[in-house]
C-alpha cells in the first residue's frame, strides 16, 4: 500500500492524466481499498489463483529495475557493473518469462490492469486539456519592455502569430497588414505578436517562457510550451494581472476540419488555436466581463 | 438558517480532510521535501513488510516446487536477493530519491507520447504486483485462519469476508496516516523478525539435539536427485520416499492442505465459470518442476 501510494502520484497527476485529487493520500487509499475488494472477492480470496498475477507483476518490476540499472551503469561508463546488472537482468527477464508461459493467468490480469490505466489515463488528460496547464510565467527583460511600453494604452493588442521557419521583417508586415483588415484593429494602436513554438505535446504542465525579440520594428513575443492555446490564455491573463488593462488577442481562422484539428489539438499540442484559446480562458475564469477578449477574423 | 450550514460545514470539513495529505511532485533542488520525515529505518520498516510477506512465502512456495530441495532453492533465491537485486535496488534508490523509482530511470528513454505510454505500462505491471500483495497476503493470512483449530468454526467458514476486512483495515491504517502506518509497521517487523529469530533458534537446537534429521535430510537429498520421475502414490517406494517431509517440514500437513484445497474450493464456489478450471491449473508449475527435478 505504501508503496502504490508514494509512485502513482509521481507520474499520473503531472501527466495531467488522473485528477488533482490524485495526488491527495486519503483517496487513492479508498480507491486502492475498492479494487482489493474487488479483487478479494473476484478471486474468492484463493490464494492459488492469486499467486499468478502477483509473481507476474513483482517479476516484471524486477525486471525493468534491473534493465534501468543495466542501461544507467552502461551509460555511466562502467563496463563491469554494467555486465554485472545485465546478468542480474537476464535472471529476472527469464524468471518473468518462464512465469508468464507457466501461469498465462497473471499476464492477462496483468494486461487487464494496464489497458484500464491507459483507458482512464487518456481519458482524465483529454478531460484537463483545456485547463490552464502553466504553472508560472517567466518574461525576459527585452519582453518586459515591450509589456511596459503597451501598457501606457488603454488596451494591449496581441497578435497571434505561427513562427515561420524564415523570419523577416516582411512576414510580420504582411500578417499585420492581414489583421488590421480581417480583425479591425485600429491603424494607430500598436500591436505585439505572440509566437507559442510546441515543444513536447505529450508533457502536461510547465512554465511559460516568453522571450521579446525586435524584428524590423515589429515587437515579436515567443515562448514555448506544450500547448499553444493554454499558453496564449495563461500569458493574457498574465497581460491582464500584471497590467490591469484589458489584452485583445486577434486569430485567423485556421484552415481544415475543425474536428480533424480537435484530434491534432489533443495530441500534438496545436489546432483549432481560438476557440480552444477562448475555451481555457472560459474555464479559467467564471466572470465573462473579466476575460481577455478573443477576436477570429478572417477568410 | 444554522441547520442549513450545518451539513455544508460538515461536507466541507469531510473534503478537508480527504484532501489534506499530498504528495507532491519533487520539482527541483529549491522544492522542499514533504512536511512528513522519518527515519530511514522506520520506512524500511514500513516499505519492508510487502517484502517481508514474500520472504514469508518463499520457504513454502519452495517446499512445493522442491520438496525436500527447498532449503536449496531457497538459499539461492537469499543469493539473488543479495547479490542481484540488492545492488540493482541500491542504485534505483540512489537515482531516485524522491520515490519515483525504477520508472523514471526508463522514463527518458523513449520521448513524446511514447514515453508516457511507457509509463503507463510499467505502472501497469506496478499496479497488478502491489495490488496482489495485499489482495494475496490478507488471503493467506485468513488461509492461516480457517486452518487453525482453535478459531470458531463461525469465524472459518467465512473467508472471504474476513479476507475483505483484514483488507479494510489495511485501508483504515493508512487513511489515519502514514504515521500511524509507520508506527504498525515498525511493530509488525519487530514482531516477524522475533518470531524468525525463535524459529531459527529451535531449529539449530533441534539439530543439535538430533543430527539424525540433517543426515535424513542429506540422503533423501540424494534419493530424490536419483528418482528422475518424482513420487507417484501408486509406487509403495514413493509413498515411503515422502517420509523425511513430514519429519523436516513441521507444517507439511498444512502446506499440503493448502495445496489441495483452495482450487477444489475455488471450483465449488465459482461453479460454471470456466476461468477456475484454468485458475486449478496454476497449481501444476509446481508440480511439474518437481517431475524435472
Amino acid at each position: 500500500m505504501a508503496g502504490l501510494l508514494n509512485i502513482v502520484p509521481r507520474y499520473l497527476p503531472r501527466y495531467g492524466m488522473a485528477p488533482e485529487w490524485g495526488r491527495a493520500v486519503r483517496p487513492l487509499v479508498l480507491l486502492y481499498t475498492a479494487v482489493c475488494f474487488a479483487i478479494v472477492v473476484l478471486f474468492s480470496a484463493s490464494t492459488t489463483s492469486q499467486a499468478g498475477p502477483y509473481a507476474t507483476g513483482v517479476l516484471a518490476m524486477m525486471t525493468s529495475a534491473a534493465i534501468a540499472v543495466t542501461l544507467t551503469t552502461r551509460r555511466e561508463g562502467s563496463r563491469l557493473a554494467a555486465l554485472g546488472f545485465g546478468v542480474v537482468a537476464v535472471v529476472a527477464s527469464y524468471a518473468t518469462v518462464a512465469n508468464i508461459v507457466e501461469q498465462p493467468m497473471g499476464i492477462a490480469i496483468a494486461l487487464i490492469s494496464i489497458a484500464t490505466i491507459i483507458v482512464v489515463s487518456l481519458v482524465s488528460r483529454v478531460q484537463r486539456s483545456t485547463e490552464l496547464r502553466q504553472e508560472r510565467i517567466e518574461i525576459d527583460e527585452t519582453a518586459q519592455g515591450f509589456i511596459d511600453d503597451a501598457r501606457t494604452r488603454d488596451e494591449i493588442h496581441v497578435v497571434a502569430h505561427r513562427r515561420r521557419p524564415s523570419e523577416g521583417p516582411e512576414i510580420y508586415a504582411a500578417k499585420l497588414k492581414e489583421q488590421r483588415e480581417d480583425n479591425h484593429i485600429p491603424p494607430e494602436e500598436p500591436v505585439l505578436f505572440l509566437e507559442v513554438d510546441v515543444e513536447d505535446a505529450s508533457e502536461f504542465e510547465d512554465v511559460l517562457e516568453v522571450m521579446g525579440k525586435d524584428v524590423g520594428g515589429y515587437r515579436v513575443l515567443r515562448a514555448q510550451s506544450s500547448v499553444v492555446p493554454n499558453a496564449i490564455a495563461a500569458f493574457l491573463l498574465h497581460l491582464r494581472d500584471t497590467t490591469g488593462k484589458t489584452p485583445h488577442c486577434y486569430f485567423g481562422w485556421t484552415e481544415g476540419n475543425p474536428i480533424v484539428y480537435l484530434f491534432r489539438y489533443l495530441l500534438f499540442g496545436e489546432g483549432d488555436t481560438a476557440p480552444v484559446t477562448h475555451e481555457v480562458l472560459r474555464e479559467a475564469e467564471s466572470d465573462p466581463e473579466r476575460r481577455p477578449i478573443i477576436h477570429v477574423g478572417g477568410r | 438558517m444554522s441547520e442549513a450550514t450545518a451539513p455544508r460545514g460538515r461536507t466541507r470539513r469531510f473534503k478537508g480532510w480527504l484532501l489534506e495529505h499530498r504528495i507532491e511532485q519533487v520539482q527541483g533542488p529549491e522544492a522542499k521535501e514533504g512536511l512528513e520525515q522519518h527515519a530511514w529505518w522506520k520506512v524500511v520498516c514500513l516499505t519492508g513488510v510487502d517484502y517481508f510477506s514474500t520472504l514469508a512465502y518463499i520457504p513454502g512456495i519452495a517446499a512445493l516446487a522442491s520438496g525436500a530441495l527447498s532449503p536449496i532453492t531457497t538459499m539461492l533465491i537469499v543469493l539473488l536477493t543479495l547479490f542481484g537485486m540488492l545492488p540493482s535496488y541500491r542504485r534505483v534508490a540512489a537515482a531516485s530519491p524522491h520515490g519515483q523509482g525504477s520508472i523514471a530511470m526508463l522514463e527518458t528513454l523513449l520521448s513524446f507520447w511514447r514515453g508516457k505510454l511507457f509509463v503507463l505500462f510499467l505502472l501497469g505491471f506496478v499496479a497488478t504486483a502491489w495490488l496482489f500483495t495485499i489482495t494475496l497476503s490478507a488471503s493467506s493470512a485468513t488461509e492461516q485462519v480457517a486452518g487453525n483449530p482453535i478459531v470458531p468454526e463461525l469465524l472459518r467458514e467465512r473467508e472471504i469476508t474476513l479476507t475483505l476486512a483484514l483488507v479494510a483495515i489495511l485501508g483504515g491504517v493508512f487513511l489515519k496516516g502514514f504515521r500511524e502506518a509507520i508506527g504498525l509497521a515498525i511493530f509488525l517487523v519487530r514482531t516477524y523478525l522475533l518470531l524468525n529469530l525463535i524459529i531459527v533458534a529451535v531449529s539449530i537446537y533441534q539439530i543439535a539435539t538430533n543430527p539424525a534429521v540433517l543426515a535424513d535430510w542429506t540422503g533423501s537429498l540424494f534419493t530424490r536427485t536419483q528418482a528422475a520421475g518424482g513420487p507417484h502414490p501408486q509406487h509403495e517406494k514413493d509413498a515411503h520416499r515422502l517420509r523425511p517431509d513430514h519429519v523436516l517440514l513441521s507444517n507439511y500437513h498444512e502446506l499440503r492442505h493448502n495445496r489441495l484445497d483452495p482450487p477444489q474450493a475455488v471450483r465449488a464456489r465459482r461453479r460454471g465459470l470456466r476461468a477456475s478450471a484454468r485458475l486449478s491449473s496454476a497449481q501444476l508449475p509446481g508440480q511439474r518442476l518437481r517431475h524435472r527435478l
